[in-house]
């Protein structure tokens, strides 16, 4: 490097050595900052808590756990609890949207008028509202536990939405049916409110972000090729689902994936409403039982960046499929 | 020979083809066009019809307006506007002393007035004055709030409901946009180190939910900072509403930067502007220009997050309603909560889609 262009670049360099000193100086600062106070709180750091008994009890987990579990267990607990809302809503609101994103695409009416007004009355309203709406006042208004509503073996009421579940009883398959067990529901697989409200919440409010993605992808797709379909004599049902939407999935789906992101990130509400999460066990119960916030909010930042990664992955991965067929 | 016919007259104008289907035609055509869509039509329409009157009867007809506790609003079968009416300081200004309210009222009249002359002022000339306002205006609406000097010093935890709102949006607004550019123009800056942090620092504000970095600046923060250093609830949450947009406005300037053609730069260096003032002259206006109606949306977005505030405890409109349902005067029915839900849903989505419109219009004048 001659001595000419080393002065030139000397500024940057200078800079550039200024601005780490001060970002390296703020986290030392706040790294000893905050040694001093946990140790003047007598706090002890490290992760060691994590094989220590729980001691509590979480209303819903997809695996065994008791207060005996471990805090890691507990931990595990609340990620499933997180992905399978994550999930369940993702479904139901891609569902949704899919219905809104066409009915939006009808002709002027009736339909068309319903659609538009479902997307800007929910996508207006802030989340936690829409939440909170849905487990104080419209759960309230289920029936109780004796008068619950049942159909084919599910059951409804203000405790949650009962499902059957398959169990392995002495070596054979058996159906576990809920029933009504006076003042309780026994049997078959819970959804508890906090979780319909979640979910229902979650679905709907993403649904309409989702419905605006696919409705631009299905405009992406040249009319041509509905019009193609309808010579060849496919109903416009058919059109629909085997020529219009596939393209315009191709299209939606890298903007899909950032909603699914934003949808899994927002999952985190259900502190608000007490559902067992990351936020409420980890960034909560765990946090303060232990009073080592900093180890459980990093691992509530870690375990949130991992779902985020997670759904990048899976939507990169079949975004390439898509692109590679496109390409055939 | 050949004979010549020639019109004297002309031929009268044909009538013009009917442009408008008669309105019953039109109408079939619109709801009924195939028996799926028929029956879908119908459907919505008794849907509607029986939503809208078993809503009119319950806000309306049953409901119950006035009254100071909840025994204006007996049984569940009408909404309780009593509830929202007698409640209207706690959810306008929260706590805040009533002999200082004139503070409060002066903040919300100037912001009306300054929001209509945005809205109405004549496009693109006086854009950078309307950026000046939203980062002069919450500076000093704090200053007012807060007081001291000759004004009674009022403390943050007394805010509340919409004026907290009010205020932790416009902090917002004005922290994350100037932090946002400034991470914009870091992440393609040429120096690897200024690149490199600020991708960090974006990318990770980004796989994290606000409501996480919320807890951590309610719960951890003050672990991070010296003894001597006391930073309250309500400086730390706006921190934290800052820093979290300043990550997803980085992105939007990321794109309007984008969007600023190479040989803008390019040009404005042959003409012998230094690399700052190119910045400052010639990029910075153009892609801010391109981004407004995207700094609309954020600004929407941010009206939406401050309802997360509740969850920390600080006593935001959301919060101020919650709470109200839990005071002692008003607990008891279901149906009181059910009529602050409504009535904040109504508030918000007035505010958020006037504010939609609002983008969409500027987008299309573009």
């Amino acid at each position: 490097m001659s001595r000419a262009v080393f002065l030139e670049r000397l500024p940057g360099y200078v800079g550039q050595a200024v601005l780490l000193a001060v970002v390296g100086w703020l986290i030392w600062r706040g790294v000893s900052n905050f040694q001093s106070n946990a140790r003047a709180l007598g706090l002890s750091a490290g992760y060691g808590f994590l094989h220590t008994q729980a001691g509590f009890q979480i209303a819903q987990s997809l695996i065994a756990f008791s207060p005996a579990s471990s805090y890691l267990d507990a931990i595990i607990v609340a990620a499933l609890n997180t992905l399978f809302v994550v999930a369940l809503a993702s479904v139901l609101s891609t569902l949704i949207a899919l219905c809104i994103a066409f009915g939006r695409l009808a002709p002027p009416g009736i339909v068309r008028g319903a659609s538009s007004i479902y997307v800007e009355v929910f996508r207006n309203i802030p989340l936690l509202l829409q939440i909170l709406f849905w487990y104080f006042s419209a759960i309230a208004l289920l029936p109780g536990v004796s008068e619950s509503l049942e159909f084919g073996g599910v059951l409804l009421n203000n405790r949650g939405l009962f499902f059957p579940r398959l169990t392995l009883m002495h070596g054979a398959f058996a159906l576990d049916l809920p029933h009504v067990n006076g003042f309780d529901v026994g049997g078959g697989f819970a959804l508890l409110p906090e979780l319909m409200a979640l979910t229902a919440g979650l679905s709907i409010y993403n649904s309409t972000f989702l419905a605006e993605i696919f409705r631009a992808g299905i405009l992406s797709v040249p009319r041509g090729q509905s019009e193609a379909a309808a010579s060849v004599g496919l109903s416009g049902v058919r059109a629909a689902l085997l020529i219009t939407l596939p393209q315009a999935l191709r299209v939606a789906l890298p903007a899909a994936g950032g909603q699914y992101q934003t949808l899994a990130k927002a999952s985190s509400l259900a502190a608000a409403i007490g559902y067992p999460d990351i936020m409420q066990i980890v960034g909560g119960t765990v946090a303060s039982q232990t009073s080592q916030a900093l180890e459980a909010m990093t691992l509530v930042v870690l375990l949130y960046a991992a779902i985020n990664l997670f759904i990048a992955l899976v939507v990169g991965l079949a975004n390439r499929r898509l692109q590679k067929r496109e390409g055939r | 020979m050949t004979t010549h016919f020639v019109r004297q007259t002309p031929i009268d104008p044909r009538a013009a083809p009917v442009a408008a289907i008669a309105a019953p035609v039109r109408w079939r055509r619109a709801w009924f066009p195939t028996p799926l869509m028929s029956l879908l039509s119908l459907l919505l329409l008794a849907l509607f019809a029986l939503f809208g009157w078993r809503f009119f009867q319950w806000a309306i007809v049953q409901a119950h307006w006035l009254g100071t506790s909840s025994e204006a609003c007996p049984g569940d079968t009408g909404a309780c506007w009593a509830f929202v009416i007698a409640r209207w300081k706690p959810w306008l200004v929260g706590n805040y002393p009533s002999s200082q309210l004139w503070r409060a009222w002066t903040c919300f009249a100037t912001f009306a007035l300054f929001w209509t002359w945005v809205v109405r002022r004549s496009h693109a000339a006086s854009l950078q004055r309307v950026l000046l306002g939203f980062i002069l205006l919450p500076v000093a609406f704090f200053l007012l709030l807060i007081g001291g000097g000759p004004l009674p010093v009022v403390v943050p935890t007394r805010w509340g409901g919409l004026l907290l709102t009010l205020v932790v949006t416009l902090a917002t607004f004005a922290t994350a946009l100037p932090i946002g550019l400034c991470l914009a123009l870091g992440r393609r800056s040429r120096l690897p180190v200024a690149r490199w942090l600020c991708g960090v620092f974006v990318e990770g504000m980004r796989s994290v939910p606000l409501l996480a970095v919320l807890f951590i600046a309610a719960t951890l923060l003050p672990m991070f900072l010296s003894n001597g250093m006391n930073v309250d609830l309500f400086s730390r949450a706006v921190i934290a509403f800052a820093l979290f947009n300043a990550a997803l406005a980085a992105e939007v300037f990321r794109g309007g930067l984008q969007s600023v053609g190479r040989g803008q730069l390019e040009a404005a260096t042959t003409v012998g502007l230094s690399d700052f003032a190119a910045l400052r002259l010639i990029v910075l206006p153009q892609a801010v220009t391109a981004v407004v109606p995207a700094l609309v949306n954020i600004m929407i977005a941010v009206i939406k997050e401050t309802t997360l505030l509740s969850v920390i405890g600080v006593n935001d409109l959301l919060g101020a309603v919650e709470n109200g349902a839990k005071s002692p005067d008003w607990i008891g029915e279901s149906n009181i909560l059910t009529s602050g839900h409504v009535f904040l849903a109504l508030a918000y989505l007035t505010v958020c889609y006037g504010l939609s419109r609002y983008s969409r219009r500027l987008e299309v004048r573009r």
